[in-house]
């Protein structure tokens, strides 16, 4: 079996007002706490956040970069929403591979200025995935 | 569903809410590329992209109308098979708990879908914090 790597590539996303619109248009939520500064401003959030879901497609992004299209038959990801990503952050995502689970990363999305967690979960991968090669 | 937003008090954990049919249209990859770029057009990054946008599009078509201003805490997604181009998606949304916890009002709803040829292509489970 070849050994998966230690990390996943970054993918990198910068939060920009029309990158929302965008995404609130293929998603078709049009939550006013992504779109409507005012009605944000009320909110314990301050101001408009991004969708949750967007930094999910960064993660898959990651992944395939990493180790190809056999990545994703019965993956299994499960993420927490654990700070809201404001507009002009540039998001990265990546991942370490689990020392103990030798089939689980570790992933995360990250505002690239100060390292800090956005999304923070694991992708286990399916039995008997090996690096790059269908199973 | 009913006219007025749904409440926190009306989920029922166990009860199927609906399902809602949507194919994987080109023009949804097209909208997804304008976001995420072109250099993985066509690739599993994207179609498990918009699996996950699938979903999304499901809960927001079958639970309507909601409060504004609600968010997703967590997110599970199991990624049975890619769906392929064009085809059409049957997604079931349920809700499988709520609870308090903080003061805050979290609803779990799972949306499974289910390609044109009956096999199960994704299982999410949405972490909710409702808005009222």
């Amino acid at each position: 079996m070849n050994q998966l790597p230690g990390t996943l590539a970054p993918a990198r996303l910068t939060v920009e007002p029309p990158l929302i619109s965008s995404y609130a248009d293929l998603t078709q939520d049009f939550n006013p706490i992504h779109l409507d500064p005012a009605f944000a401003a009320r909110t314990p959030m301050g101001e408009v956040i991004a969708h949750g879901t967007m930094s999910i497609g960064l993660i898959w992004q990651s992944l395939e970069q990493s180790l190809g299209a056999a990545a994703f038959a019965d993956a299994d990801l499960d993420v927490r929403f654990v700070k809201p990503v404001r507009l002009g952050e540039t998001l990265v995502a990546g991942g370490s591979l689990r020392v103990d689970e030798p089939r689980t990363y570790d992933v995360w999305v990250r505002d690239d200025r100060d390292n800090s967690d956005r999304l923070v979960g694991s992708l286990r991968l399916a039995t008997p995935f090996t690096n790059g090669a269908t199973p | 569903m009913k006219a007025q937003a749904i409440t926190f008090a009306d989920f029922e954990p166990g009860r199927e809410l609906g399902a809602h049919v949507e194919a994987y249209a080109p023009a949804l990859a097209t909208s997804w590329q304008r976001i995420f770029g072109r250099t993985a057009a066509g690739g599993m990054a994207e179609g498990a992209s918009l699996a996950v946008v699938l979903a999304m599009r499901a809960y927001l078509k079958v639970v309507s109308p909601r409060p504004p201003g609600n968010i997703q805490a967590r997110q599970r997604f199991q990624m049975h098979g890619v769906p392929h181009t064009g085809e059409a998606i049957r997604s079931e949304v349920r809700c499988i708990d709520k609870q308090i916890k903080r003061e805050r009002l979290y609803v779990d709803l799972q949306v499974q879908g289910t390609g044109e040829d009956g096999r199960v292509l994704y299982t999410a489970v949405m972490r909710l914090v409702w808005a009222h």
